[in-house]
């Protein structure tokens, strides 16, 4: 059975290497659909752990709280039907929303980390069928206009544990990443040949994030992050002039995560980000604009074993939060999502597997809406000489 | 690891390393990004005066058919057949042996002809050896008299294509004699005549199997009676078709193919906007002909168009890879050739220069003769039509 697992393991690695980041008709405008930062474990509980999690890359005062060398592989399937005016569809996609390798420095109060994680994700393919009418006659055609690509965030971090109680931390963010965009027409007609249109944009930015953890009471714990991402510099087709520039958002989390019980953990938290510091920029790109986000989570976490909180924990989550990037001018995107997860550690606690079952939905106005499931794997690997 | 938890892990594999199904319904503009994609319209007509058509670029004896006719729409055409020689003794045994002539078959074979006029006749005569390519229709036509026939294949109403056969035999076998000096040599001359002007195409040396066939039964001088009776076969050494010189260049035409088979370019320009930046979806050149087309019924052939690579004038070389054509039937009068490849061919950092060369396929073997006309004309010019899309901005968010 190892074996199988193994080889598994390499397919699963090698499989999709085009079948990156989330889709969704949420992603077509702006930057994208949002990426969450998070792991496994803090997306079964709905968004809400990421804050005291080291797995995530939300808060990098988290990261002291690794007992030792820690790397994480999070994976996940999404499938969803969208709706709009020009009817619906089922679709489905894979991605890798979050990697991070992370631990203490031996010796020091400082532990350090390094991430990778979807920042922005822009895959899509839309499709759409009409009659045009060169030379006065009508011919059908076929519209498609494909995205591949998005904007992904590696994180440099490093936590300063001044007591087991008291943990502050600061991140340094390179944002990067392309869209490859394709715009093809076919014709009913041979006599016309079909026109690919591509272009190819590329990004950069950088942003810095600062965090604090604290434990102020026994089954009490509060963590809070400022994280203020700069200018986000467009360029287009590899050229060397800037295209556009992007300002991008000033982020403001919160979290609170109580011991309500032995065994059962509560743990609640908000986000803000101010978007509409990008809504100029893109308008100037041709998106329809920019809003402030907010966003709310909650879970709660009952342990079956308190000696061994990661053995088959239930998770609960729910989760609101609105979408920074509008579709059409108007009301601005929501999402409500529900989740369970558990997870469970072997081979000494060195390996361990976390899963997220998300039931989300998602809206614009009457017009636009989405909904469907996101199945998300977490696999970590510790270095020996944990205890727990 | 527990079992089950290898269980678990295996599932999880599966079910996260599904392959992506991106398509969503558009609802374009007002989800898509950056606009609509916009596709114009435009027409191009051709330079004028840059436009000429130029005959003896092809040779009459590389033709696929044999073409003759007798007046009307098709003009007068003859056809001469230069047989290889016969030579005067035959290899049997290992020995070069005289013989005597018993017959002598000439075949032709008919490959197209019009079935709506009847009694076809097709007159062979002999020519003299000494015709060659220089010989002019007149001088031809004036050589197929009486004294000089061979024989006529009446071709049976019914048929319309296959082998037709001249047979000499006897007395007329004086008619194919060869005196000393002429070494063997045999020309043929064809004319036709049948219930109504009319005209047929006969299949030439490069046809092959279907080439004129001048066969000898002979008897060889050897002892042997088994072996006295042998057959010579000869092939043409050459063949072509002869017709009077089409009518000059006409003010406002451009003949393409024709007798002998002429080529027109014509020019065009192409503005910047085009040039540089449109994608091309279709081109499509427009021409008209000066009259309907003439030929016979079910005829096919092609106008070739192509890019040029370079303008030298009438020896313009052509793009193997840039070019379109359409078939032209009797009766048509007007022509679209789609040219997106050749136009496309015009764009780019190193484009060719923006001219097109119309040919005819097959040259010199087909009576349809389009007459196109020119920019000198007051209607019916070279134009391009062409639909074409300007960079698509959609770049945006």
């Amino acid at each position: 059975m190892r074996r199988v697992v193994v080889l598994l393991l390499a397919v699963w690695g090698g499989a999709p290497v085009v079948a990156r980041a989330q889709s969704s008709q949420f992603g077509v405008r702006g930057l994208g659909l949002p990426g969450r930062a998070s792991s496994a474990h803090t997306l079964g509980l709905g968004g809400a752990f990421g804050l005291f999690d080291a797995e995530s890359s939300l808060n990098p005062a988290a990261l002291g709280s690794l007992a030792q060398t820690t790397s994480l592989f999070t994976s996940s399937a999404s499938w969803r039907k969208s709706q709009n005016p020009a009817g619906s569809a089922s679709a489905s996609d894979a991605r890798f929303p979050q990697i991070l390798v992370g631990g203490p420095i031996p010796k020091t109060p400082l532990a350090v980390g390094i991430s990778y994680s979807t920042y922005a994700d822009r895959d899509f393919t839309l499709v759409s069928s009409g009659v045009a009418s060169p030379r006065g006659v009508p011919v059908k055609v076929t519209d498609t206009l494909t995205s591949l690509g998005g904007i992904n965030d590696l994180r440099l971090a490093v936590a300063y544990v001044v007591t087991p109680r008291v943990l502050f931390g600061a991140g340094l963010h390179f944002l990067t990443g392309s869209n490859r965009l394709l715009s093809r027409r076919a014709w009913e007609d041979t006599s016309y040949l079909a026109t690919a249109e591509r272009a190819e944009l590329s990004y950069q930015g950088v942003g810095f994030s600062a965090g604090v953890l604290l434990h102020p009471a026994n089954g009490l714990a509060i963590a809070g992050t400022i994280r203020q991402d700069g200018k986000l510099d467009v360029e287009r087709d590899s050229s060397s002039t800037t295209t556009g520039t992007i300002k991008l958002p000033l982020t403001l989390s919160g979290a609170v995560r109580l011991r309500v019980h032995s065994g059962v953990e509560l743990t609640g938290g908000v986000t803000r980000r101010n978007w509409s510091s990008a809504d100029a920029g893109l308008r100037e790109e041709g998106a329809v604009g920019a809003s402030n986000t907010f966003e709310a989570t909650g879970g709660l976490e009952l342990l079956r074993n308190r000696r061994r909180p990661t053995q088959m924990p239930l998770r609960l989550g729910v989760r609101y939060a609105e979408l920074p990037f509008l579709l059409t001018r108007g009301t601005q995107p929501k999402e409500w999502g529900v989740s369970v997860g558990t997870g469970f550690r072997f081979s000494g606690d060195r390996g361990g597997i976390d899963l997220a079952l998300e039931r989300f939905q998602r809206k614009q106005g009457s017009d636009y809406r989405e909904s469907g499931w996101v199945f998300t794997v977490g696999i970590s690997v510790r270095s020996a000489g944990f205890r727990p | 690891m527990r079992r089950w938890h290898s269980w678990v892990v295996v599932v999880v594999l599966l079910v996260t390393a599904c392959t992506q199904k991106l398509t969503a319904p558009a609802d374009c503009p007002a989800l898509c990004p950056g606009g609509q994609s916009t596709f114009r319209d435009t027409v191009l007509d051709a330079v004028v005066g840059q436009d000429a058509s130029y005959a003896g670029f092809s040779s009459s004896l590389d033709a696929i058919g044999l073409l003759v006719s007798s007046g009307g729409g098709y003009g007068e055409s003859r056809t001469v057949v230069k047989f290889l020689r016969r030579g005067d003794s035959i290899l049997v045994k290992d020995t070069m042996r005289a013989f005597t002539v018993d017959s002598v078959v000439i075949q032709l074979t008919l490959a197209k002809r019009d079935t709506t006029v009847t009694d076809l006749v097709l007159g062979l005569y002999r020519l003299p050896r000494t015709t060659d390519t220089l010989a002019t229709f007149a001088t031809i036509d004036a050589a197929m008299t009486p004294a000089n026939l061979l024989g006529e294949i009446t071709v049976p109403n019914s048929v319309t294509s296959g082998g037709q056969h001249l047979t000499l035999a006897g007395a007329d076998l004086a008619k194919i004699a060869f005196a000393p000096g002429d070494s063997t040599d045999l020309a043929v001359g064809v004319r036709l005549r049948a219930s109504g002007p009319t005209g047929v195409r006969l299949g030439s040396l490069l046809t092959g199997a279907s080439a004129p066939l001048f066969t000898s039964y002979v008897k060889a001088a050897i002892a042997d009676t088994a072996l006295q009776k042998q057959r010579l076969n000869r092939n043409p050494s050459q063949n072509r078709t002869v017709r009077p010189p089409d009518v000059g260049s006409t003010a406002g035409v451009l003949p393409v193919g024709g007798f002998p088979a002429s080529r027109a370019f014509v020019r065009f320009f192409l503005p910047l906007y085009l040039r540089d930046s449109a994608r091309i979806v279709r081109a499509t050149l427009e021409l008209t002909a000066l009259q309907p087309l003439v030929g016979i019924p079910g005829d096919t052939a092609h106008i070739d168009a192509r890019a040029v690579l370079t303008d030298f004038g009438p020896k313009s070389p052509v793009a193997s890879n840039a070019s379109g054509a359409v078939a032209i039937l009797p009766g048509m009068s007007t022509f679209s050739i789609e040219l997106v490849s050749v136009v496309r061919a015009w764009q780019g950092s190193t484009p060719l220069p923006p001219i097109i060369r119309l040919g005819l396929d097959p040259e010199g073997s087909t009576f349809l003769t389009p007459l196109i006309r020119s920019t000198a004309a007051l209607t019916g010019r070279p134009k391009l039509r062409l639909t074409y899309r300007l960079p698509f901005a959609f770049e945006g968010f």
